[in-house]
């Protein structure tokens, strides 16, 4: 057998027998496979390189979930009341009317029966050509009652399903959180003149969009310290006694805040660093108040608004008349006049108990004043008009979008928390040393290892989706249902932190295009390299024959082809390697900059040091490709080889 | 004194043809009649000969037709020997050639060299036996054209793993036995195509082979070049000991043999 560097020796005269052809060959190869390097050098760098720089400062690292639980939910199969419901929903339907009849005898208030039972309606048929399928109206007493009675037997195994959501899932850490929401207040913050925008009578307020970056404290989002951690204030001084509600706002409320006036989305990467820094340097002095009214106090003022409207003439017939609350006072409305007798009050009196006892409305007016401190900044809000760049960026990012977050264990250790929780209770809790009588909103935040468990994770709510039939006829993989039979789900989990699922799938999208771009590119090089090779072999027939002659093995041949062809290929691979990390490069220079701008931004990062690339090589990846061309090479030498080398030397030197 | 008329009678021919200048005319004139002057080569009695070709045959069938191109040939070669095939064209010789040579096998028959029977070798083994026991010189030369000299004499031994050194003095040895050690370094466009032919034959005799096997050698060049290539077997046979079968159907190359075998129509005469 020939050694190797004879059979190189005799390679680079293949090489020459056709230079140009065997240029242009490696010249539209290359072109070919320079894309597909390109491309994969790009993008290892966009996602492999400078995502997760960014990602690591901050809590887009984290491999998170946040779920909630289905407990009332999952009373209703496929949200639809069974018949067996039906006949419980009705007896306490008819119930609640009963009662409703007695107490509004005792309290000597009319009652019509017929105007009550269509306001209590405790289910609708959902389409008017299914009467059969009943679906329960959320907010029927029945409904409420219903459900009540199920979560009161369902808290005893919360602890266990979550325990055995997390064995299900393989989550390492689950943290408790709450989503708090305004649900029997009002809630007003002060303007940029230092009042408060209660609604008024002048018509030119309510005109125009409001702007959207007005922050809003009607709901809280109260989240683990790995969820907040990254997005604190370099200088946080943050105290329990302060009274202040912690709270992270995203970075435009701040910036509004701050009075600062919005940043153009293609602000320099200067400038953008300098707005962070600004904004950190200023955060001591982001403290703001807002004013919590309940629906005894808003009914007054919008009374008191109407009032104000009235002539005279009309105005003479009200008999409690109150002042609207002045903009620069959390306080409930003053009455202004009350010509009432002893009767008018009782009536009142007697009804707004009834709707308190059936209704679950206040009795007495209130207005509270709470104060928070901005101690963090989250990523930007969403914009509709930002770019491609700018969104994808965000996406990947993945802000809880829109949320404020209030790190829950300052919450907790707050002075007055009581009293904060008490705006968002619902109407009828009474009893507030839990926060979870507050709401039934409790969030659960699951930390996982790996991004892939995560997807896991994700993949399972289809499970909840078919078991609930929350989103019928959506198609559902074969190896989920499997699943899903094991497991009937009881958590609905959306990705938080990282969009670590997001970008596994982005990945797998990526790697199929290369695989089909790369298949095509091949499948065209592996014909271009072969019409070549083909070529030069039956070029060289009669030199083969006399070779043969020499003493030369079939094999002796078959290797010099085949290190022709692997030099062809490697040549290939060199030139469009370097060709795609020159073009790299050169977009690199060119876009580099802009993208730490904007991903500084989005990522809403401390560290002004984190650098974005769009050089990116991973070598196994990269390593394939390469494999693959010399594959090809081989391949496409094999094939004219296998026509050519059966022949008889002795015709090829025959012929002339 | 045959020979000598008709060789005046073919420069007479070219001549007038204008084929010829005639002062390279004269010189080849003058060599030829050297070497045929010379005596001719008889091996001493007794001496095994080194090729024996036994009832040789070379069936060719395509598809109905079958063409007998060798028919019952045997024949023995004695080492040192310089013979040449002659024979009308279609005869046969090229394909008898070929079978000696083991670059074909014979439909029947033996091929003994050294003793074995090279008719019933494998590939692997045939091709062995062509690096390690004959040289091979063709019509065209057959140089790898992106080669120098060098590289093209020392081919052969690309197969049998020759050190470097040992391979470059061998073709220096062999470049100046051929009369090119001037030319080494060049490719063979730049040869003329005496010297061309010359490189070949020094690349059929790299690995020293006992026969050299030469299918029209002169095919394609001038009577002088002709004559030069018939000296320089000669040469050769006389320095390496190389026994030689040359095919031609130059009747005047021929007769510079030590002997002359003729086929007609696949058998000898
Ligand atoms: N592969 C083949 N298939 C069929 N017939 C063949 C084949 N090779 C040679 N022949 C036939 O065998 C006969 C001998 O051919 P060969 O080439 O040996 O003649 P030659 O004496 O060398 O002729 P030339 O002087 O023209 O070279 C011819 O009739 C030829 O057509
Ligand atoms: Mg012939």
């Amino acid at each position: 057998m020939i050694s190797v560097k004879n059979s190189l020796t005799l390679a680079l005269t293949k090489l020459k027998a056709r230079k140009i052809r065997n240029i242009l060959t490696v010249v539209i190869a290359s072109l070919m496979f320079a894309v597909l390097f390109f491309a994969v050098i790009v993008f290892e760098g966009f996602f492999a390189v400078s995502l997760p720089r960014f990602a690591n400062e901050t809590l887009s690292s984290k491999n998170m979930t946040v779920a909630t639980m289905y407990d009332a939910i999952s009373l209703f199969k496929n949200g639809k009341v069974s018949n067996e419901q039906k006949v419980v929903l009705d007896r306490y339907w008819n119930e609640d009317i009963l009662a409703r009849q007695r107490r509004s005898k005792e309290l000597g208030l009319p009652f019509d029966e017929k105007a009550a039972r269509k306001e209590t309606q405790p289910y609708e048929a959902y389409e008017e050509d299914r009467p059969n399928e009943l679906w329960p109206v959320d907010s029927a007493p029945a409904v409420k009652r219903l459900v009540k009675e199920q979560v009161a037997v369902e808290q005893e195994t919360r602890e266990q399903k979550i325990k055995k959501y997390v064995k299900n899932t393989k989550a390492v850490k689950v943290s408790k959180g709450y989503q708090l929401r305004a649900q029997s207040r009002q809630v007003f913050l002060k303007n940029q003149n230092g009042e408060y925008a209660f609604p008024t009578n002048k018509k030119s307020e309510r005109k125009g969009r409001p702007d959207d970056r007005v922050p809003s404290v009607e709901s809280l989002l109260l989240v683990p310290q790995e969820a907040y951690q990254a997005f604190l204030f370099n200088n946080n001084d943050w105290k329990a006694e302060s009274k202040r509600v912690p709270i992270m706002l995203s970075i435009n409320k701040v910036e509004y805040m701050l009075g600062l006036p919005k940043l153009s989305q293609d602000a320099s990467p200067v400038e953008k660093s300098k707005r962070l820094q600004d904004i950190q340097k200023k955060s001591k002095d982001l403290i703001f108040s807002a004013c919590y009214l309940n629906s005894v106090a808003m009914n007054q003022h919008s009374d008191a608004l109407s009032y104000a409207k009235m002539t005279p003439v009309l105005q003479k017939d009200i008999k409690l008349a109150y002042a609207p609350i002045a903009s620069n006072n959390c306080s409930v409305p003053q009455i202004m006049k009350d010509t009432r007798d002893a009767e008018d009050r009782k009536m009142e009196n007697n009804s707004a108990l009834f709707e308190h006892e059936f209704n679950g409305l206040e009795i007495q007016p209130e207005a509270q004043e709470v104060t928070f401190q901005v101690v963090g900044m989250l990523p930007p809000d969403r914009d509709y008009s930002e770019g491609l760049v700018d969104s994808t960026l965000r996406m990947l990012a993945g802000s809880a979008d829109g949320e404020n977050y209030v790190p829950m264990d300052m919450f907790m250790k707050l002075e007055n928390r009581l009293d904060v929780q008490k705006m968002y209770a619902k109407p009828e809790v009474n009893n507030l040393e839990n926060i979870e009588e507050v709401t039934d909103s409790r969030v659960f935040f699951f930390e996982y290892k790996t991004p892939e468990l995560v997807k896991d994770a994700l993949d399972l709510n289809v499970c909840a989706n078919m078991h609930y039939g929350v989103f019928e006829g959506e198609k559902i993989p074969k190896e989920i249902e499997v699943r899903c039979k094991k497991y009937k789900p009881e958590f609905f989990a959306s990705s938080f932190g990282s969009r670590a699922a997001d970008l596994l799938s982005v990945k797998e999208t990526f790697r199929q295009i290369i695989l089909i771009v790369g298949a095509v590119f091949a499948a065209i090089a592996t014909i271009i390299m072969m019409g070549t090779i083909g070529r030069v072999i039956s070029d060289s027939r009669r030199e083969t024959a006399v070779f043969r002659a020499i003493g030369f093995k079939r094999f002796d041949i078959i290797k010099t082809y085949l290190t022709y062809g692997l030099i062809l290929a490697g040549v290939t691979a060199a030139v469009a390697f370097g060709l795609a990390l020159l073009v790299a490069n050169i977009l690199n220079t060119q876009f580099a900059p802009m993208l730490t701008a904007k991903a500084n931004w989005i990522y809403c990062v401390r560290n002004f040091d984190l650098k974005f690339t769009l050089i990116g090589l991973n070598g196994e990846l990269l390593g394939m490709i390469v494999l693959a061309i010399l594959v090809i090479g081989l391949v496409a030498t094999g094939l004219p080889l296998t026509r050519n080398i059966r022949r008889n030397p002795i015709r090829d030197m025959r012929d002339e | 004194m045959e020979d000598r008329k008709e060789l005046l009678g073919k420069v007479w021919r070219l001549y007038k043809n204008n084929e010829l200048l005639f002062e390279r005319d004269l010189k080849a004139i003058r060599s030829m009649e050297e070497m045929l002057a010379r005596p001719k080569y008889k091996p001493e009695a007794g001496v095994k000969p080194v090729m024996e070709v036994k009832e040789l045959c070379k069936k060719y069938k395509n598809g109905k037709n079958a063409v007998e191109a060798v028919k019952k040939v045997s024949f023995e070669v004695y080492p040192k020997e310089i013979v040449a095939i002659t024979g009308t064209s279609g005869s046969g010789k090229s394909t008898l050639l070929h079978m000696l040579g083991g670059l074909d096998k014979p439909t029947s028959g033996e091929i003994l060299v050294d003793g074995v029977n090279i008719a019933k070798l494998s590939d692997r083994k045939l091709s062995i036996f062509r690096n390690q026991k004959i040289g091979f010189v063709f019509q065209f030369f057959y140089l790898q054209p992106f080669l120098t000299l060098a590289q093209n004499v020392a081919v052969p031994a690309m197969i049998n793993k020759m050190k470097t050194r040992a391979r470059k003095e061998r073709s220096e040895e062999l470049a100046e036995a051929v009369g090119l050690s001037e030319r080494l370094g060049h490719l063979p466009k730049e040869l003329s195509g005496g010297q061309m032919q010359r490189a070949a034959i020094a690349r059929a005799l790299f690995n020293q082979p006992k026969i050299l096997i030469a299918d029209e050698p002169t095919g394609n060049l001038d009577s002088k070049n002709s004559a030069m290539i018939l000296d320089l077997f000669q040469k050769v046979r006389e320095q390496f000991g190389t026994t030689i079968i040359i095919v031609t159907h130059d009747d005047d190359i021929a007769n510079l043999a030590d002997r002359k075998l003729t086929m007609h129509d696949g058998e000898l005469l």
